[in-house]
């Protein structure tokens, strides 16, 4: 699990700080970050959460390519 | 009281809190085996001085055992049971505690045990345990296995019922 650009893009376009966007959807900034950085696998609810907070839809924010 | 009680810590937060409490049980249960060896193989000393650290030991691997029986899973290494892993877990169970028994016949002879007197005692060990653990794994593997076929009988009859409403 590589690093997620995507998410911390689409947070910065909100204008959200990790601190924020943690409050936002019930977790901590460190959850936040580890799940930027590709250090956290998060759960479906999670990121959910998450797109409904940047306004974006799972497959924006969180779809990979299979690599065969 | 409820609200006291209630959990605030995240998804993330929880596994990293399962991790740790997962190495303190692995901690606890490898260091109760190693203090009952040490106590009443390697030391000799009375029964009661470490019979109840072996029963909690016994707790523990029954309850672990069970648990995994129960959600259906075998092992890390093998989802499901095996001839070939168990006979593989039963060789090495027996050659690491023949081992051990082997050398507290030694220390209780006063280290005056000749090899070749050793070695047979260690293939005596060797044989008993290697049965015994072949016979557990067997046991384990007939309670595995029945449990698994409730466990799909119970997703057939829900998948069953899931038509039924649909019809």
């Amino acid at each position: 699990m590589g690093k997620n650009k995507r998410m911390k893009i689409a947070r910065v376009e909100k204008d959200l700080s990790q601190e924020q966007l943690a409050e936002l959807v019930g977790v901590s900034r460190q959850t936040i970050s580890m799940i930027e950085s590709g250090k956290f696998n998060p759960s479906l609810q999670l990121c959910l959460s998450i797109c409904h907070a940047l306004d974006r839809t799972l497959d924006e924010l969180f779809w990979e390519e299979m690599e065969l | 009281m409820k609200k006291h009680w209630k959990k605030k810590i995240d998804e993330r937060q929880q596994a990293d809190l399962r991790r740790v409490e997962s190495y303190g049980y692995w901690i606890a249960f490898w260091l109760l085996l190693a203090s009952v060896i040490i106590k009443s193989v390697i030391m000799s000393r009375p029964k009661e001085e470490w019979i109840t650290e072996w029963g909690i030991f016994m707790i523990l691997a029954t309850y672990n055992v069970v648990s995994l029986a129960w959600i259906g899973v075998w092992s890390e290494n093998s989802p499901k049971p095996t001839l070939g892993s168990s006979a593989f877990s039963s060789l090495l169970g027996s050659l690491g505690f023949s081992a051990i028994f082997t050398v507290g016949s030694w220390l209780q002879s006063g280290k005056t045990m000749e090899i070749e007197a050793l070695l047979l005692v260690f293939m005596a060990w060797f044989i008993v345990l290697f049965l015994v653990l072949m016979a557990a794994f067997a046991a384990l593997m007939w309670i595995y296995q029945a449990r698994d076929r409730r466990l799909q009988k119970k997703m057939d009859a829900e998948l069953e019922e899931e038509e039924d409403e649909k019809m």
